[in-house]
């Protein structure tokens, strides 16, 4: 490769790995999409009746269903060795339909006595695809009482064996049950002789859906009899049935228009590359011209030329791009913790897509260029007179500025290119800035690192978190259980919060719907409760609000709420009948305790038990089930340690009706960078690709520009300027020049911001201020601006390094 | 009054085997206001020589002395200085900021010293250079005959001691020549500026006081023109 080729091949390669990386971005996301929506919804419909296996396979014939299947909704309940197993079952059109699945290893059950076992239980006594494994089917009983198949397992209940049965692991499927229930999934192929509901795959979801009302006829005639044939909610989410075609017309047109525009941006970052390697070649090209060549031939050449060295760099961007982006996909499986890894597919059309467009790209970045060179002026392109030859130029009454603004031209592109560059960037560091903001709205750092939430029939406090919390009493620690209430407007608001337009907020807030002021009622332990003022059987108010709903928790601020209400009338869980609570005093701080007041949300203090007989008057007909949180904070050190403590603990103590769940502050903190984490990657990519493209397009345009000054740098010296003074008045010039760039920049990042303060009801200009990561664009803008200036002085430098006469004669 | 001494000087471009010796030891001495024409075939070293006591150029080996100074030790600095008010230098091709005007074009050496322009002085050479119509206009919209014009303006309006013109008429026709020759007379006369002028042209060259014949690198004539 010939060294003055570099940039061409470096701006090509970079093109290329471009537009690889985001073509096989966007084909992995939309597959992992529809995946997703697989997880959820193998089906694409469902029938009301049960039916057995070979009744449902014969539903197949009809043209329209591509595959047919059951599963048994009848789990049942074995045991292998200490684990409790809930088994569940599929046929085999089950097994086809879902080609997405947890499944981490081997395949599903094909036969009645292959199972496949959950993760948990195939780590616990280490079995493997292959292994034999005897279950003891039978059921689950508390006394008389028989459990349900995945109900929470606990050392308080019995088992009847009815049969021991051999099954052969055929696959490792990711865990479905939360850790604390105990219960291990299984799964395996129902017997003939059992009743399964069927579910359908379509050839076409949106044909047939169309024609649902057909098809419907089609499976009663087939099976004698009447059913409901009921789409999946989430596949017609999925494909957008529901919705006009006109949205389904806008979102291809714009997904066109972004295409072209991205195409549009990699021609203007890479014209000046090629029109910087042609102008070098417009002394020879001239010569074929004076010797007969027309200007059509030689565009013909140019454009064979630039197609021809464009090729290697394209094959080896495209090569790299999918090895990057599969490493990228690797190691975004690996950060967001998946059970199975997969590996990016390799699509045959996509990548002769994407050379395609590189391609594409090149003959469209050369057009011009070449059709520009082709008709340079025999004389001038002999005698290299071209760089400067068609602009227009002003009169200024200064030298200076005349000599200054009339080169502007020469070096205007790369204001616009680079802030292009710099915009993107800030334009997705925004998008970080909102998807932070959001993240952060409804999180506030806690004290409290251990945080335990069960569920239970029962109102009465677990007697597993009593004993906890008398186990820890000497650290800090309270239970907790909040009940949501709504109520109507019976109160006006303060005048702190009419003032700050808490009225406004509540208005928007609701949109229409009629407005109710919205709660928790929070029952803690008297002890608590005492701390707070307060005593057994009085009602704290805690009557603040956010003064600001669009700021995040952490940078809220709280004034006061509603004007003195003594008496409140609340529905609790937002249901009639009301329940009358008096008010006794209001409060603000809450001491140790925690409890984090929503936007426009008040928060009502009482004992544990004084709210239990609310619920329990509130709801005499139904058992509501109650969610009891407990807060602990230990040392660092102990996380470990009180968290086995506490698994074992809790599942000791928990009946086969409740659940619980255990969290410490440093898995929220894991789950919370790794959003971040992704983000920033794909960020710094992008990042990087402009970088790399910013500096060979700057080096071709400052190339180009010295190269048609050169004439004037050896006016200038010969007349008696010194380099020195020759660096120091271009480097100002060009400085000027990123200044108005920079300016740009700005403007069109703070336009951007004040759309989207406009656009969006809940992000102003001041959050978007606030969570701009301006160190991550400070450094970028540095760098990028940076690097343009130094290329710009090593190109000057170079320059002044030929003798003057060279420069004055000019090649 | 010796204004220009050169001692054994010498340029070659290039090394090794593919040097070629442009300047080969050439030693010369001129007066102040001395008007010489440099003549000799194409290629015998007459632009080299000029560059090279024009400082645009540096020698491989020898002495250029104006006013007693060695030039070829004079800093980057003095260099400067040197050539934006002792020389002025008429290119064999015209030399001219495409990106300015013609009077923007004169005046570059004053601006570049912060001086300013004296009106009277600037009005006589452009009248006399027969470019005062063309002032606001820019160096790509002249003649070339034009161009040397501007470019002569611009090599006077400093008052430089001495003038370098390689081939100023070279793009001119008969009539036009003949006054340009005229103009350095006329500044070689009122002013006393010393002048060596590069021709092909044996008229133009006839018009000098002193005739240097230059031939493969070296002086082979140098004789006084009655
Ligand atoms: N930059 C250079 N590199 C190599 N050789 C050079 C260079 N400049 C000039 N020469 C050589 O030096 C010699 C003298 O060149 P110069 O330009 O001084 O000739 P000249 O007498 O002015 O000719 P002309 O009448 O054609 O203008 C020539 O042989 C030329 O090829
Ligand atoms: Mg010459």
């Amino acid at each position: 490769m010939n060294k003055k080729n570099l940039p061409i091949f470096m701006s090509v390669l970079i093109t290329a790995l471009f537009f690889t990386m985001i073509f096989y971005f966007v084909y992995t996301n939309v597959q992992d999409h529809y995946k997703g929506y697989r997880l959820i919804s193998f089906a694409d419909a469902e029938l009301d009746v049960k039916l057995f296996s070979n009744e449902i396979k014969q539903l197949e014939m009809i043209k329209e269903i591509q595959t047919a299947g059951g599963l048994s909704e009848e789990l049942w309940s074995a045991r292998f060795q200490e684990a409790m197993l809930a088994i569940h079952f599929q046929d085999a059109g089950i097994n086809t339909m879902r080609e997405y699945s947890n499944l981490i290893e081997g395949r599903f059950a094909e036969h009645k006595r292959e199972i496949v076992i959950s993760q948990n239980l195939a780590e616990k006594y280490q079995l493997e695809v292959g292994d034999k494994i005897l279950l003891q089917v039978g059921s689950r009983y508390t006394g008389e009482q028989v459990l349900s198949p995945t109900a929470t397992y606990t050392d308080k209940e019995s088992f009847k064996e009815q049969e021991n049965r051999e099954y052969t692991v055929v696959g490792i499927h990711g865990n479905v049950y939360n850790k604390y229930l105990d219960i291990s999934f299984a799964l395996t192929m129902p017997e003939e002789n059992r009743k399964l509901s069927p579910y359908i795959r379509f050839k076409d979801f949106k044909a047939a859906y169309q024609n649902r009302e057909q098809i419907k006829e089609e499976i009663e005639k087939q099976l004698g009899r009447r059913v409901d044939l009921n789409f999946s909610e989430i596949m017609m989410h999925y494909y957008g049935v529901k919705e006009s075609g006109m949205k389904a017309w806008i979102s291809t047109i714009i997904n066109i228009i972004s295409i072209l525009f991205v195409i549009f941006l990699f021609v203007f970052f890479v014209r000046n590359i090629f029109r910087v390697w042609g102008l070098r070649k417009a002394g020879e090209l001239s010569m074929y011209k004076s010797i007969g060549t027309t200007n059509s031939q030689i565009y013909w050449l140019l454009m064979k030329e630039a197609v021809l060295i464009s090729l290697l760099p394209i094959l080896i961007g495209h090569g790299l791009g999918y090895l990057l982006m599969s490493g990228i996909y690797y190691q975004m499986q690996k950060t967001m913790a998946v059970d199975k890894i997969v590996f990016m597919e390799f699509s045959l059309a996509l990548s002769a897509v994407t050379l395609g467009v590189a391609l594409f790209i090149i003959m469209l970045a050369v057009f011009a260029p070449a059709g520009a060179i082709a008709k340079i002026n025999i004389i001038d392109g002999i005698r290299g007179n071209f760089y400067a030859k068609s602009r227009k130029r002003k009169r200024y009454k200064d030298l200076w500025k005349e000599l200054r603004n009339n080169n502007m031209a020469s070096i205007k592109s790369l204001r616009y290119i680079t802030a292009v560059g710099t915009i993107i960037i800030s334009c997705f560091l925004i998008a970080v800035g909102i998807s932070d903001y959001f993240s952060e709205m409804s999180f506030l750092e806690s004290d409290y690192n251990i945080n335990i939430t069960y569920k239970t029939g029962q109102q009465e406090v677990p007697p597993v978190l009593k004993e906890i919390s008398r186990h820890f009493s000497e650290k800090k620690a309270y239970i907790s259980r909040s009940k949501y209430f709504n109520m109507d407007f019976e109160w006006p608001l303060a005048e702190e919060a009419m003032a700050s337009g808490i009225d406004k907020q509540l208005e928007e807030y609701f949109e229409g719907e009629e407005k109710k002021i919205e709660g928790m009622l929070i029952g803690i332990e008297e002890e608590q409760l005492n701390q707070l003022g307060g005593k057994k059987g009085e009602f704290l108010l805690r009557n603040l609000v956010q003064e600001d709903i669009k700021l995040p928790l952490a940078k809220a601020k709280y004034i006061r709420y509603l004007d003195s209400p003594s008496e409140l009338s609340i529905y609790l869980s937002g249901a009639e009948p009301a329940t009358k609570i008096k008010i006794t005093k209001e409060i603000t701080g809450i001491g140790e305790l925690e409890e984090v007041i929503r936007p426009l949300e008040i928060q009502i203090f009482t004992d544990l038990d004084t709210q239990k007989e609310l619920i329990e008057g509130h709801n005499k007909a139904q058992s509501a089930r109650s969610v009891f949180e407990l807060k602990m904070k230990v040392e660092d050190s102990e996380i470990t340690d009180t968290k086995d403590y506490l698994e074992k603990t809790l599942k000791a103590g928990a009946a086969f009706d409740e659940q619980f769940n255990l969290v410490s502050g440093d898995e929220i903190a894991a789950k919370r960078s790794i959003d971040v984490r992704v983000l920033l990657l794909i960020i710094g990519g992008i990042g990087l690709v402009i970088l790399l493209l910013n500096i060979t397009n700057g080096y071709a345009c400052i190339n180009l520009s010295l190269l048609s000054r050169k004439r004037e740098i050896g006016s200038l010296y010969s007349c008696g300027m010194e380099k020195e003074g020759l660096i120091r008045l271009y480097l100002t010039e060009f400085g000027a020049e990123e200044i108005r760039s920079i300016g740009i920049t700005a403007l069109i990042t703070a336009a951007v911001m004040l759309t989207i303060d406009l656009l969006s009801s809940s992000i102003s200009i001041k959050v978007l201020l606030l969570y701009f990561p301006w160190l991550f664009f400070g450094v970028f803008a540095v760098l990028i601006y940076g690097v343009n200036l130094l290329i710009y002085y090593f190109a000057l430098r170079n320059i002044l390094k030929q003798p003057v006469v060279e420069l004055i004669r000019q090649e | 009054m010796e204004i220009l001494r050169i001692e054994n000087l010498k340029k070659e471009y290039g090394q090794g085997e593919n040097a070629v010796c442009a300047i080969d030891n050439i030693n010369l001495s001129v007066e102040r206001g001395e008007f010489i024409a440099i003549v000799g075939p194409s290629g015998s070293g007459k632009s080299t020589l000029l560059h090279l006591i024009g400082c645009v150029d540096q020698p491989t080996s020898g002495q250029i002395r104006i006013d007693g100074n060695d030039i070829s030790k004079y800093s980057t600095k003095e260099q400067a200085l040197f050539r934006r008010r002792k020389v002025g230098l008429i290119y064999q091709f015209y030399n001219l900021i495409p990106d300015l005007t013609v009077r923007h074009n004169i005046e570059l050496p004053l601006k570049l010293d912060k001086r300013k322009v004296e009106q009277d002085f600037f009005e006589d050479i452009v009248k006399k250079l027969g470019l005062t119509d063309k002032l606001d206009r820019f160096p790509g919209e002249l003649s070339g005959g034009q161009q040397q014009r501007v470019a002569i303006a611009r090599s006077l309006i400093y008052r430089p001691t001495i003038i370098l013109a390689d081939e100023p008429t070279g793009n001119l026709d008969r009539k036009n020549s003949a006054e340009i020759v005229e103009i350095l007379k006329y500044f070689n006369q009122q002013l006393k500026q010393t002048i060596l002028l590069i021709t092909h042209d044996e008229k133009v060259a006839l018009q000098a006081r002193r005739i240097i014949t230059l031939e493969d690198a070296k002086i082979v004539r140098d004789e006084i023109n009655e």
